[in-house]
């Protein structure tokens, strides 16, 4: 019985190694030539903190703390909020066209959509949780953009 | 038996690999260089679009630009002068840096184009402003630092700028219409001599270093402030002067329907250093 299984064993063994053998070696140049559906594209809707919806944060707060002579103080930033719609960024790895290595091409986005998007109030205070004190205005960003054109990324 | 080898092949494979390799100092490991930053460029970059970006104050009134499209022609030769971005050692016994700079774009071939539309809304008046058009705004050399400040909190920066731009058009009957405009055309920003006249390398405003700027939050005497500060030059890290810069304007022309144009000529400020700048909001 013991030897069957050994023998077993080693068959199977051997079918490995022969599935293992099918593969061809590529050297670099050879790897750089094989193309295939190797990118990725991604589109986006991301809401942040909406106020319209059931349960809603309506007192978030981004802070920024500085200390220089012993006291606190904060740059805050009262409710980031808003819609963005985003479509489509493409993400793919390529050749560059003077044959010095390869980069990362950022396909940009033809559509994006900024609805009510921004911030309700800045300040700087020492209490970053205390009510807000000396406002110092809002930013708000509505409607398209279209963008056309790529970002390369490359090491060096 | 002859299974019980393979795995006695395998380790012995695996240490001949390990003793390949050589063991380092710390001296020596932190000498160690690669391709440690990183580059990036836009191809066939431009955007277009009715967003409108608002700021409002607190009582209300409010300005905004929108329709802003901009676009960028690109070198000749793909990847030959990008943005770098790297991580350098500071001065001595300063924080390290994050550098980014910009192309040196020597050619003048990365042209860029702006155009967008403004107006305000205050005391239940709203008025367009009309349109900013600048032309061939070419960026040549120059960039920012970014790193800790020498004292107290806060973000550390510098900036180096040499600019120069075609044509920069105030036109209120919109970015198509430029029978009626201010118009300032060749624009150059950069570095001076002695005798004030553009070098031609970038006007270096601040430096992390020799003459940091800072954004920070401070308290004075009436309250927490947001501030921005460019320091005094510092004679330890730099020369203890501030680096000299130019403006120079070759033409402003104001143009109206049916009338002659206003030709005002040039105007150009030989030498600007500055030595020190505070500034601190309020509400």
């Amino acid at each position: 019985m013991r030897i069957r299984q050994a023998v077993l064993a080693i068959l199977s063994a051997c079918s490995c190694a022969l599935a293992a053998a099918a593969p061809q070696p590529l050297d670099d140049q050879e790897l750089e030539q094989v193309t295939g559906r190797d990118g990725i594209s991604f589109a986006a809707h991301i809401s942040i903190n909406d106020p319209s919806l059931v349960g809603a944060v309506t007192d978030s707060r981004l802070s920024l703390g500085f200390n220089g002579d012993g006291t606190n103080r904060y740059i805050v930033i009262k409710n980031l909020r808003g819609m963005v719609d985003m479509f489509a960024v493409s993400l793919s790895a390529k050749t560059r066209s003077d044959g010095s290595g390869d980069y990362i091409a950022i396909g940009l986005p033809g559509y994006v959509r900024y609805t009510n998007f921004g911030f309700e109030s800045l300040s700087v205070q020492t209490d970053p949780m205390a009510p807000v004190t000396g406002n110092l205005g809002s930013m708000n960003i509505n409607g398209t953009f279209s963008l056309q054109g790529e970002v390369r990324i490359w090491s060096h | 038996m002859r299974l019980g080898t393979l795995p006695l092949m395998l380790a012995l494979a695996c240490a001949a690999s390990a003793q390949a390799m050589q063991p380092m100092t710390d001296g020596a490991m932190s000498s160690v260089r690669g391709g440690d930053g990183v580059s990036f460029d836009l191809n066939g970059f431009s955007m277009s679009g009715d967003a409108r970006v608002t700021y409002t104050a607190p009582n209300g009134s409010s300005a905004y630009i929108e329709k802003l499209s901009a676009s960028r022609s690109d070198n000749s030769v793909p990847f030959s002068d990008p943005y770098l971005l790297d991580i350098v050692h500071g001065a001595p016994g300063l924080a390290d840096v994050i550098r980014f700079s910009f192309p040196a774009n020597a050619s003048g071939e990365q042209k860029w184009q702006f155009a967008y539309d403004w107006g305000v809304d205050s005391d239940g008046v709203a008025r367009q402003g009309g349109s900013v058009v600048m032309k061939d705004m070419v960026f040549t050399g120059g960039g920012l630092q970014v790193s800790t400040p020498q004292v107290n909190d806060g973000v550390a920066f510098g900036a180096a700028l040499r600019l120069d731009i075609g044509q920069l058009s105030l036109q209120p009957r919109g970015r198509a219409d430029a029978s009626e405009q201010m118009a300032l055309s060749g624009i150059h920003i950069g570095a001076t001599d002695a005798n004030g006249n553009l070098t031609g390398a970038p006007w270096v405003i601040a430096d992390v270093a020799a003459q940091p700027a800072v954004i920070n939050a401070l308290t004075d005497e009436t309250g927490e402030r947001l501030h921005i500060n460019l320091d005094w030059p510092n004679a330890k890290y730099g020369s203890g002067q501030a680096p000299t810069g130019g403006v120079v304007i070759d033409n402003i022309t104001f143009n109206s329907p049916n009338q002659a144009p206003v030709d005002l000529g040039s105007s150009r400020i030989g030498s600007i250093q500055i030595q020190y700048l505070d500034i601190k909001f309020r509400r």
